[in-house]
């Protein structure tokens, strides 16, 4: 009997967008493939991580799956992305930007929030379910200094799940999907339990994302043209053509230092990516053809303190003005969601301790608000937890069940992880003074 | 028509090693090999060809006919066409295969009696997913997707459910076009036969594959107790040779194709007993193929030297040809309307419509 060469070890899922601005990205792609075996991404990952020659701990797939920082060309992203290659069958070099990381530095090119949340464009979603079983995150959506899709003009969206929208049907935490196109609190698919209104990107955001969704459409052949001296030579002519030669004009408008600049040729040091795309928006010229040394005018102006604040490094990023400190710290103040102080530096790219230094009195009642409501936020979970748990404890007596601790969380589908927290504590004191809940005649 | 085998005829020990008084030796690892490779000699037979063909044909068609039922009597080669299956499908999508490596295009698993009847379809399902290269297809979370939403069942094990669903993505991602259950008639102490059959049919038309059963006339019975079933159904069966001038010729070349096989350097002359096997082994070219070993391994034990009252040892006794006997016309009697190609009216009938469609 013939038999059959050696089958993939996880199914041959192909790769989406390749070739296109809209490239999947690597983490959606995992989530994809674990979802398609009915797995979760971490199992999955340990699986491919445990495959000969080398086995890695599973610590690394834990790492990888609370990161999500795998589209940077560091060796053990590499190594990841090699082994999910043969464990698939397919091609996924432009999943990541590794394919750039011989010419170019990856460093603080990604948009790194808690892995938690997602950001996403719920156009693309909606417009993905058309063709697709599932929609799937973009690796655009990865990168720093993009806050919008190039192709609805509206602002992406930025959220953990739709429970902060107070969605009724919150799932388990132990039923709970991750994948960027499902929602994790309520596993809409597509999130379409997001209602929030969409809000029209900028010129900025639009030429920013338009500048960095070129780079990704490179394909792998085109890659193979691009080193540490083609970049410089296009960044050279960049310099040429549109200041004249004069590298302190250049670095002026694009909002990057003098020195960097002279270091990419005085030490062969490699370009930072974000750096690169500051450069050719304020060089009016398109990125992509810049890497391969070539020099094609695009559309977009943008202020070089804009580009400092959207792309820059954050030492750079940290001397943001006392005008633009006190707005943020203002806007905090008044919205609804009251963020944190640390959420508020960070949105201008400062420290904590430069805005309190800067600001203290403002600062502190950034502080007192978030506090405020926090507490609400607890007294709410408390008052709801107890709601559900009584509701439970009398199914349980009904049924002749005991109630404990287990019956009662598994009966109401409210898991305590924190000990410390407002539902643990509402827990408690169904199991110890259930009458404190009971209405009173 | 082919066999599919390297013909190296083994010498005869050599005379030192001969014991005294033509004594039998101990089944040396020479005499294994040789055994070995006249098993693996598939001799692609008419019979076995038409059943194929017509197989092949119904497995590639996207009619809405998706269980198709392969049976026989008891040793006419079902498992020989059960490989011969697996080769022509994947010679039919080898250069799928090749560029994608994902692909599975055919599944075979056998519906073994374990033992065990709790597992039921959850040990199947087990059992398909661990031949399609699910790691450890116990574990893991189910992906429920329902209504738009989508959400994990996290257990500890999974269900028969979990692992249905498991088992439908897998065949769905693979690409699987043919599901093969050999000894399907072992899937009837799993469950009722119209449970068992709507279980089959449901993943057949989920996943959009063929399902083939392979197994004993018993499997007739399953399929004519619904109409569901029935027009989802249809069945294949592997003749044997009767005894007509056409089978008797073909039954012939099976045993040439066989003795071309012979790993030994005297070759009995089978051809001119061909009629006589035959006779003996039904026309089922299993059982003539099993007769045939016997025989080939008591000519081993013997130094190569064969022997005519080898075959007559090797003869099943009367009391089991008369129980396969009776097997094979109960079978070939429920056999005679449900097989394919049966057709529906009587040549009479027939003849007078091919009148009336040609005007």
């Amino acid at each position: 009997m013939t038999s059959m060469p050696p089958r993939t070890l996880l199914y041959s899922l192909p790769a989406l967008g390749v070739g296109t601005a809209q490239v999947e990205s690597l983490r959606s792609y995992i989530e994809r493939l674990s979802l398609a075996h009915h797995r979760t991404a971490r199992q999955v990952v340990s699986l491919v991580l445990a495959q000969q020659p080398t086995r890695a701990t599973t610590e690394e797939a834990k790492y990888i799956t609370q990161s999500w920082l795998v589209h940077s060309g560091s060796p053990g992203n590499l190594e990841l992305l090699a082994r999910l290659q043969a464990a698939t069958g397919q091609q996924l070099g432009s999943m990541t930007l590794a394919r750039f990381a011989n010419a170019i530095s990856l460093y603080k090119a990604f948009d790194q929030r808690s892995p938690g949340q997602a950001r996403y464009c719920p156009l693309c979603f909606t417009e993905d379910l058309k063709t697709l079983e599932l929609p799937y995150g973009r690796l655009l959506w990865e990168l720093k200094g993009v806050d919008c899709c190039p192709i609805h003009k509206i602002k992406l969206q930025l959220s953990s799940g739709c429970w902060t929208n107070a969605c009724s049907a919150r799932l388990a935490l132990q039923n709970r999907p991750r994948a960027v196109g499902v929602c994790p609190d309520c596993g809409s698919i597509g999130r379409k339990c997001d209602t929030a209104s969409h809000t029209a990107a900028d010129a900025t955001d639009i030429t920013i994302a338009n500048r960095l969704s070129g780079l990704l459409a490179l394909n792998e052949h085109e890659c193979e043209l691009i080193n540490g001296d083609s970049v410089r030579k296009g960044i050279q002519s960049a310099i040429d053509r549109r200041f004249d030669g004069k590298v302190t004009a250049a670095s002026r408008a694009a909002g990057i230092g003098t020195g960097t600049i002279c270091s990419w040729f005085k030490h062969r040091e490699k370009v930072g990516l974000t750096t690169l795309a500051q450069l050719s928006i304020a060089a009016g010229i398109d990125l992509s053809p810049m890497l391969k040394g070539e020099v094609i005018p695009a559309e977009g102006d943008i202020e070089p303190s804009t580009l400092r604040r959207r792309l820059g490094r954050s030492y750079i990023r940290r001397a943001a003005s006392d005008h633009v400190a006190h707005e943020q710290l203002m806007s905090a103040l008044t919205s609804e969601d009251a963020p944190s102080l640390s959420r508020t530096a960070s949105a201008i790219g400062t420290t904590v301790e430069a805005l309190s230094a800067r600001f203290p009195e403002l600062a502190d009642s950034v502080v007192a608000k978030r506090k405020a409501l926090l507490a609400t936020r607890r007294l709410e979970t408390y008052a709801t937890s107890a709601r559900e748990y009584m509701r439970a404890r009398l199914s349980l007596i009904r049924k002749g069940k005991s109630v404990n601790a287990k019956t009662l969380q598994s009966e109401s589908g409210l898991f305590c992880l924190d000990r410390s927290g407002a539902r643990f504590k509402a827990m408690r004191d169904v199991l110890t003074n259930p009458s404190k809940f009971e209405p009173h005649d | 028509m082919t066999i599919e085998t390297k013909l190296t005829p083994i010498s005869s020990p050599s005379p030192v090693a001969e014991p005294k008084n033509g004594a039998k030796t101990a089944v040396t690892a020479e005499m294994q090999d040789a055994l070995e490779r006249f098993k693996q000699a598939r001799v692609r037979h008419p019979a076995l060809q038409a059943t194929l063909k017509d197989l092949l044909l119904h497995i590639r068609s996207p009619d809405s006919e998706n269980i198709l039922v392969l049976t026989g009597v008891t040793g006419v080669g079902k498992t020989t066409a059960n490989e011969a299956l697996q080769t022509a499908l994947y010679n039919e999508f080898r250069e799928d295969i090749e560029r994608n490596p994902g692909l599975l295009p055919v599944v075979t698993v056998e519906a073994g009696q374990s033992g065990d009847q709790k597992q039921g379809f959850k040990g199947l399902y087990r059992r398909m997913l661990t031949v399609m290269n699910e790691y450890d297809p116990d574990r893991g979370a189910a992906v429920i997707q329902k209504d738009g939403h989508l959400w994990l069942n996290a257990q500890a094990r999974r269900t028969t459910e979990g692992m249905r669903n498991v088992l439908e993505s897998a065949l769905r991602h693979r690409q699987t076009k043919a599901l093969v259950i050999d000894e399907a008639s072992h899937l009837l102490s799993m469950a009722r036969s119209a449970a068992l059959m709507d279980t089959l049919k449901s993943l057949a038309n989920t996943v959009g594959c063929k399902i083939v059963l392979i197994g004993s006339f018993d499997l007739l019975d399953i399929i004519v107790q619904s109409g569901q079933v029935c027009r989802r159904t249809n069945v294949f069966a592997l003749q044997r040779y009767k005894d007509n001038t056409e089978d008797r010729a073909a039954f012939r070349f099976v045993v040439r194709r066989l003795m071309q096989a012979w790993p030994c350097e005297t070759v009995p002359a089978f051809d001119a007993v061909s009629d006589e096997l035959r006779e003996v082994t039904f026309g089922a070219v299993g059982l003539l193929k099993t007769l045939l070993t016997n025989v080939l391994t008591q000519q081993l034990q013997a130094h190569g030297v064969f022997s005519p009252h080898m075959l007559q040892s090797a003869v099943k006794s009367p009391a089991l040809r008369e129980s396969i006997r009776l097997e094979l016309e109960r079978g070939e009697a429920k056999l005679a309307s449900a097989a394919y190609g049966g057709g529906a009216w009587t040549d009479a009938a027939f003849a007078k419509m091919v009148e009336k469609m040609e005007g």
